[in-house]
């Protein structure tokens, strides 16, 4: 009995194991795969983040390009941040809503100085 | 002649998500006769696995099932790596083996919530899921993913556990263990639950020999047959003894699976305490896979088993995957026979833990 009214008092004055959703949303974990962006800027079009993607999301074109993304083929899984020679795919934890949009990184071109003639465009399609 | 009636149970049923059909043959309220109908989420994962470079292969294989997403891979690596030959690094092992464990505790504490809401029990159902998720946070932490770990890896693990989130994670696993002191106790002592499942879809250790049972379901019976007694990872290095019961039935069976969760919480813990120094991962460059093999890891559900055939190229000539729900359905419908229709759902079907997915790859 005395058990029971103890556990009532821990009942009534606790707050709910659950977080408070809409105001409260849950941060992920520093390491969590959460979404993957690309920096055109450094991107050399070498195609290994391609040629390693499990499911075939990543396609680049050397001579457009572009590199383009099928995030709702990506798995998430992290390989293309590990193969890239040049680190410019970078891992984010938060994740991104579902979508059928591409992500279309194209660099404009440059003279062949390092001078950039057109500015570089994230085309979402 | 008394009449028969054919129930479908499943695609869809509410108290299992997933999508396993039996066609239970009644005489009034008695299951005379139960027929499995299978193939609703066939995906032709294998057939994919041969088109795919043998790398691609382990994420691959990771989402051939949400639950045991990590001994997949462990299972694949651990083939892949007896063909090359390599050896992989202790710290790899001891990694591999608490990520295997993790994903152990988190696939029985949602069996157990299945169950406890199968048979009517919410509160349970809640507490017990509350604890999980301080396990998928620890996943996370670790990992990256909560379900899909991709922390296996040929040649070892991709990432690291810093020593200090080593010590959280336990840390953060006490609590866990704390709480499951109070639910477990509720689950194995409570008189309805007793009355529900004591006695009910006996299986006896002949009979799950001759059927060919695995895991926590073949351990109920009395066979002490537990894969990670291979001493595949770090299991050879840590103490423990698979948990054996003896009645066959569906108590015995929550009983194994409840008593597993404590010697997952203590092998994570061992683990940890023996973790060796050193790197993670070894470079597989220029290794190709040659011949055939045969792995075989304890999943939670019991034994995985995988046979990989490779012809010395990138690409694999057969991957072939046996699940363990796949055998345990066979004593499964050796426990519905005779069932009343009530038991059907919440009793025999759930204590056999059955992951569909697996088993239609
Ligand atoms: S691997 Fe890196 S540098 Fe190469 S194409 Fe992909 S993003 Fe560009
Ligand atoms: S994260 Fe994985 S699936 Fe996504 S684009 Fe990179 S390699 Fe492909």
């Amino acid at each position: 009995m005395l058990e029971m009214l103890g556990n009532v008092i821990k009942n009534t004055l606790a707050t709910p194991a659950t977080r408070r959703f809409p105001a409260v949303q849950r941060e992920p974990f520093p390491g969590t795969r959460g979404h993957i962006r690309m920096d055109s800027d450094c991107c050399i079009f070498c195609k290994r983040c391609e040629i390693h993607c499990p499911p075939d999301a990543i396609v680049v074109d050397r001579q457009d390009r572009t590199w383009i993304l099928d995030p709702n083929r990506c798995i998430v899984c992290g390989k293309c941040v590990e193969v890239c020679p040049k680190d410019c795919i970078t891992m984010f934890p938060h994740h991104r809503a579902v979508t059928r949009v591409r992500i279309r990184e194209i660099r404009g071109e440059d003279d062949g100085r390092g001078r950039r003639l057109e500015p570089m465009a994230t085309k979402e399609e | 002649m008394r009449q028969r009636t054919v129930i479908p149970f499943g695609p869809q049923h509410p108290v299992f998500p997933e999508p396993l059909q039996l066609k239970l043959h009644l005489e009034e309220e008695r299951v005379i006769e139960a027929i499995p109908v299978l193939g609703y989420v066939h995906r032709g994962l294998e057939k994919l696995a041969e088109q795919k470079d043998f790398v691609q292969n382990v994420f691959l294989i990771e989402r051939l099932c949400g639950i045991c997403s990590f001994m997949h891979a462990l299972c694949y690596c651990q083939g892949i790596e007896s063909l090359i030959g390599l050896q992989v690094p202790d710290r790899a092992r001891f990694l591999r083996t608490i990520w295997a464990e993790l994903a152990r505790l988190h696939s029985h504490h949602l069996w157990l919530g299945l169950l406890a809401d199968a048979l009517g029990f919410e509160s349970l159902f809640m507490q017990v899921f509350r604890n999980r998720e301080i396990i998928m946070d620890v996943i996370e932490a670790t990992t990256g993913g909560r379900m899909i770990f991709c922390s296996c890896l040929i040649g070892g693990v991709r990432r690291d556990i810093p020593n200090d989130l080593l010590k959280e994670t336990i840390a953060r696993l006490d609590q866990a263990e704390k709480l499951l002191d109070q639910i477990a106790p509720v689950i194995l002592a409570e008189y309805t639950v007793k009355e529900r499942t004591a006695n009910l879809g006996i299986v006896t250790k002949e009979q799950a020999r001759k059927l060919g049972a695995v895991g926590p379901v073949a351990r109920a019976s009395g066979i002490a047959m537990d894969m990670r007694t291979l001493g595949y990872a770090a299991y050879g290095d840590l103490d423990f003894a698979p948990i054996v019961e003896e009645a066959g039935d569906c108590y015995a069976r929550i009983v194994v699976r409840v008593k597993e969760m404590y010697q997952s919480f203590d092998l994570i813990k061992q683990a940890a305490k023996r973790m060796p120094k050193g790197e993670h991962a070894l470079p597989i460059k220029r290794l190709l896979p040659d011949g055939e093999t045969v792995v075989r890891v304890e999943q939670p559900r019991g034994e995985l088993m995988y046979y990989i055939r490779a012809n010395g190229s990138k690409k694999l000539e057969r991957v072939r995957v046996r699940t363990p729900t796949y055998a345990n359905i066979p004593p499964l419908l050796h426990m519905l026979t005779g069932a009343q229709l009530a038991n059907v759902a919440a009793v025999a079907v759930l204590s056999i833990d059955p992951c569909i997915s697996c088993v239609e790859r």
